[in-house]
């Protein structure tokens, strides 16, 4: 029985000359979206690529100098793109893509692509993710506002019923038929997805096959649940167009309106810093000592340095710096350097947890989105959320530091207070190791995201009780 | 006639539960929306008010250095002396690095560049999240200089801000196509429209009846609504005595009307055709969905697949090409010691220092210039296919002008940068000769440092970047409105279209 009604219900769409457009142009676009993120995505990892191999020779091929300039010289970090970039381009557009790594600074990650393109890039990306998150959604509820409601107006729900078939088959029939329909969007560009994964990427070790996996659950899960929400709401609406509107505003609300609302109220609850606020601080802690540390860290900056000079005059035994067997002035750069690394760790982490804070309040909303969590699974095994962006910027800033020490470790070996003369060359040079970024493991991107798999496990079977309970209580 | 068709539809809109319930609605996304865009102006704002403390506070203290200098050596009778740059503090008695020009406008004092938020600006965020509204502007090559990021998360950036012109451009036409997508099917399906045409009437004054009626309610919540948003914006930006503000807000109210217009249009003609509300509504959301979502992101990728943006990692890697050249051709002796810790330096090495320092910064400034002029090219090439394309979607059209009215384009942001550049050349062209002449800097010329003023853009530039627009979005109502009008003589009030 329930194969007859989804045969039919399939039929009846693919008859539909609203339908078959609608479901021409989800292709169309799904295609277009898929090629383009690919090929754009291609030639971007080709341009990281090679401007981080370019700047591993540009350190190695300096001219001869004192390894502290070298370390002013310092490093470029580029930003890779994540490995299903070319499916859901996240937050790519949106965060700092190069870290200049110097001396005495710490710096932030600048040149967000859409800086460089005009404001029109800001009504959203044409990327596979943004296809299926937002207008597949609404193709199903084109498909299926009418499965009952539509019946109902034109009296054909009432022969159905009176030919006894039960409800259950009813809703059951319906949802393969609709499902089957949406499965000729979906599979053609599934299969595209999987041919890009299979043999379209450079093999760099991340286990994509598992990723996609799950991206393609996470994504059914989602589609299911507006298609079982679609299907309750045309059971209950007393009129197709009740449930069209109803439907019609839920999806408006859910993709466009609540996304934005959510990143307003979270910004709203905790605040981000302004870039002059975070360097006014970090600037304070670092001359006059980090509020609440222990230690030296809450002392001001020279009653530190003095500490150490006296400790060091004192273990060596002699009267003043210059007769240290040390080089004392690259030896208290060096303190500075570790002091000023772990005070920007201390606030560049303050401002992690609340850009996660931000994100936390904004997966909340899933309770009335699925956008929302579906979206912040999509970006995490995409490889394009905020994990990946901080592990991008905590790993450029562990190799600045590794890098500094290095440089002033050469100097303080090797030079004394009287003889402060080393010039260094390629051969110190290399032992800093070039920067490399590992991406987070599958479980490392998952990890925050628990939240987000309960949030759209239950819009998937919450809407599919919904959809039972309408259906049980259908009237013709 | 018309009166009174006009008058009992009002009456009827504000008796029903679902239009008050869809202007309440449209009210509070509105100020939802103008909250919200306060809020990031207010952000922007101290952000730049930081910044300005913060360096003004650095200048004093180099002042109070220099001042203690001078009476120091007013008191002793002994003449003032240069000071070569040295990162070490001076020990008593020794000129300040407060005496150098060079290192002042090189690296102890910046000026803050702001630019200033227009009266309307929190009307549309724009642009203005992804960078800072100001710049710190010292002797550095300007590259560095242009790296104005300001911080905020990703995801917020990416989300975008729920602001007025996300209101309008997004909301306004769904609650325009609620109001409008069953003018006359619905009087129709309720066999109510018959009844109506049996009067003295032509169905055409009937239809502008429901038109002017929805229109007027609708437009006089957006007027009043609009100017509740200046007045409680403006007092808290304290921008409402400038009379730019006042006629960047009407060029908003006009451009706002012409886009509500549009929807009305677009009500009528699909009221025009004669089909099922049912119907209506799928066609009008259809069109939303291809106007305000489909074609701006087609029209997006199509400009950004056709003139990329080079990257601006291949800027970076210019930039420490260019760098290691001018190196390169700087002699041998200096590189042997600290050139950038000039403190262990011997004094005649110094004295180079930040000669080689300026150098470089100028030589990096050469090389890189076309690559760095790149950016500014391609992004013109992407807005002149953008404003070609615009007419596709009135959404688009719409996006442009607001951002222009709030003056939170990448147009203004670009001008008031190239402004930045050019009095990057003054502040260079006040320090160097005076510290290649070895001047040494008086307390009292630091008053006298070169100081930025935006120059505000004419209101005449606003106006010439929005009119062709909003002139060609007018085209487009018009035909549609007469197209509309026109196609009402064919309809049939007792069959289906």
């Amino acid at each position: 029985m329930i194969g007859v009604i989804a045969k039919k219900e399939f039929l009846c769409l693919l008859r539909d000359g609203r339908f078959k457009w609608s479901i021409l142009i989800m292709i169309l676009l799904l295609f277009t979206a898929f090629l383009t993120g690919y090929q754009r995505n291609e030639s971007l990892r080709e341009v990281r690529e090679a401007a981080q191999a370019k700047n591993t020779e540009q350190w190695l091929d300096q001219d001869r100098k004192n390894p502290h300039t070298a370390a002013h010289f310092g490093n470029y970090a580029y930003k890779p793109q994540g490995t299903l970039a070319f499916f859901d381009s996240g937050i790519g557009n949106y965060a700092g893509t190069t870290i200049w790594l110097e001396a005495h600074k710490t710096n932030f990650a600048q040149n967000r692509p859409a800086q460089d393109n005009g404001a029109i890039s800001r009504f959203g990306d044409m990327t596979p993710a943004m296809t299926l998150q937002v207008l597949l959604p609404l193709v199903i509820i084109l498909l299926s506002f009418s499965a009952f409601a539509g019946e109902r107006d034109s009296g054909t729900l009432r022969q159905a019923l009176s030919l006894g078939v039960s409800n259950r088959d009813l809703l059951w029939g319906k949802f393969l038929g609709i499902a089957a329909a949406v499965g000729i969007i979906v599979v053609p560009a599934a299969a595209v997805g999987g041919a890009i994964l299979a043999f379209g990427l450079p093999n760099d070790g991340t286990v994509v096959d598992r990723r996609g996996l799950l991206l393609v659950l996470f994504y059914l899960l989602y589609a299911v649940s507006f298609l079982f929400l679609a299907l309750g709401v045309s059971a209950i609406a007393r009129t197709a167009k009740t449930a069209l509107i109803v439907l019609v505003g839920f999806w408006a609300f859910a993709t466009f309106i609540m996304p934005k609302a959510a990143a307003d109220i979270s910004r709203i609850v905790t605040p981000t810093p302004t870039y002059s606020q975070f360097y006014h601080m970090t600037e304070r802690a670092s001359a006059r000592g980090l509020p609440g540390a222990k230690g030296p860290l809450a002392m001001p900056l020279d009653r530190q340095v003095k500490l150490e000079r006296d400790a060091l005059l004192k273990k060596d035994n002699v009267p003043t710096g210059r007769d240290l067997p040390i080089y004392w002035v690259a030896y208290s750069m060096q303190i500075m350097e570790d002091r000023d690394y772990q005070i920007y760790q201390k606030f560049l982490g303050d401002l992690r947890a609340v850009f996660f804070r931000q994100q936390s309040t904004q997966d909340h909303f899933g309770v009335v989105s699925p956008l929302l969590p579906l979206r912040s699974l999509s970006m995490a095994l995409s490889g394009t959320g905020l994990v990946d962006q901080e592990r991008f910027n905590q790993t450029a800033q562990d190799f600045r530091i590794a890098m500094i020490r290095k440089m002033n470790g050469e100097l303080i070996d090797h030079t004394t207070m009287k003889d402060p003369l080393y010039i260094a060359g390629r051969e110190v040079f290399s032992k800093v190791e070039p920067y490399k970024y590992v991406a987070p493991t599958l479980g490392e991107s998952l990890a925050g995201e628990t939240q987000n798999i309960v949030l759209l496990l239950a819009w998937g079977i919450l809407s599919a009780c919904f959809a039972v309970a309408a259906v049980n209580r259908l009237r013709a | 006639m018309l009166k009174t068709i006009v008058a009992h539809e009002a009456r009827l809109l504000l008796k029903s539960r679902a239009t008050v319930f869809i202007l309440a609605l449209l009210v509070a996304s509105m100020m939802f929306g103008i909250w919200n865009g306060l809020r990031a102006v207010e952000r922007q704002n101290a952000s730049a008010r930081t910044a300005i403390v913060d360096e003004a506070a650095k200048k004093q203290r180099v002042l109070d250095e220099l001042i203690a200098y001078e009476k120091f050596t007013a008191a002793r009778g002994i003449p003032r002396e240069f000071a070569p740059v040295n990162h070490a503090p001076p020990r008593p008695g020794e000129p300040p690095q407060g005496t150098n020009a060079g290192a002042v406008g090189g690296e102890k004092v910046r000026e803050v560049a702001v630019l200033p938020a227009t009266g309307l600006a929190a009307f549309s965020v724009g642009q203005m999240d992804l960078q800072r509204n100001y710049t710190l502007v010292d002797m550095k090559n300007k590259f560095n200089i242009a790296d104005n990021l300001e911080i905020e998360n990703p995801l917020n950036l990416m989300a975008g801000t729920f602001d007025l012109a996300f209101v309008i451009m997004f909301i306004l036409p769904i609650f325009i196509i609620a109001l409008t997508y069953d003018m006359l099917s619905g009087e129709k399906e309720s066999g109510t429209l018959a009844l109506a045409m049996t009067q003295p009437i032509s169905l055409r004054t009937f239809m502008a009846g429901k038109l002017l009626s929805r229109a007027g309610i609708l437009m006089l919540v957006i007027v009043a609504v609009g100017l509740c948003a200046l007045l409680f914006s403006g007092a808290a930006l304290g921008s409402l005595g400038d009379p730019g503000t006042w006629g960047r807000f009407g060029l908003w109210l006009l451009a706002v009307l012409l886009y509500a217009a549009f929807w009305f249009g677009l009500g009528v003609l699909v009221s025009a055709l004669n089909k099922s509300s049912e119907t209506n509504i799928t066609i009008l959301a259809g069109i939303w969905l291809v106007m305000v979502v489909i074609m701006p992101t087609l029209v997006s990728l199509t400009a950004t697949t056709v003139y990329p943006a080079p990257s601006r990692m291949d800027l970076k890697v210019a930039m420490r090409d260019a760098s290691s050249a001018a190196e390169k051709a700087e002699s041998e002796t200096t590189k042997a010691y600290y050139t950038d810790h000039v403190e262990m330096l011997p004094s005649k090495e110094t004295e180079t220092y930040l000669t080689v320092f300026l150098a470089r910064q100028e030589a990096l400034e050469r090389a890189v210039e076309p690559v760095f002029d790149n950016f500014r090219k391609q992004q013109d090439r992407q807005a002149g296919l953008v404003s070609r394309f615009q007419y596709f979607s009135p959404a688009i059209v719409m996006q442009l002008a607001l951002n222009e009215i709030s003056g939170t384009s990448t147009e203004r942001y670009n001008a008031y940068m190239d402004e930045v550049f050019a009095f990057h050349q003054e502040w260079r062209k006040y320090f160097t000769p005076r510290y290649l002449r070895k001047e040494i800097l008086d307390s009292s010329t630091y008053k006298d440092f070169p100081k930025f003023h935006y120059t505000a853009e004419s209101p005449n530039v606003v106006v010439q970047r929005t009119g062709l627009s909003l002139f060609g979005l007018f085209l487009i109502v018009a035909a549609i409105m007469a197209y509309s009008f026109a196609r009402l003589r064919r309809y049939g009030v007792r069959e289906n279209g």
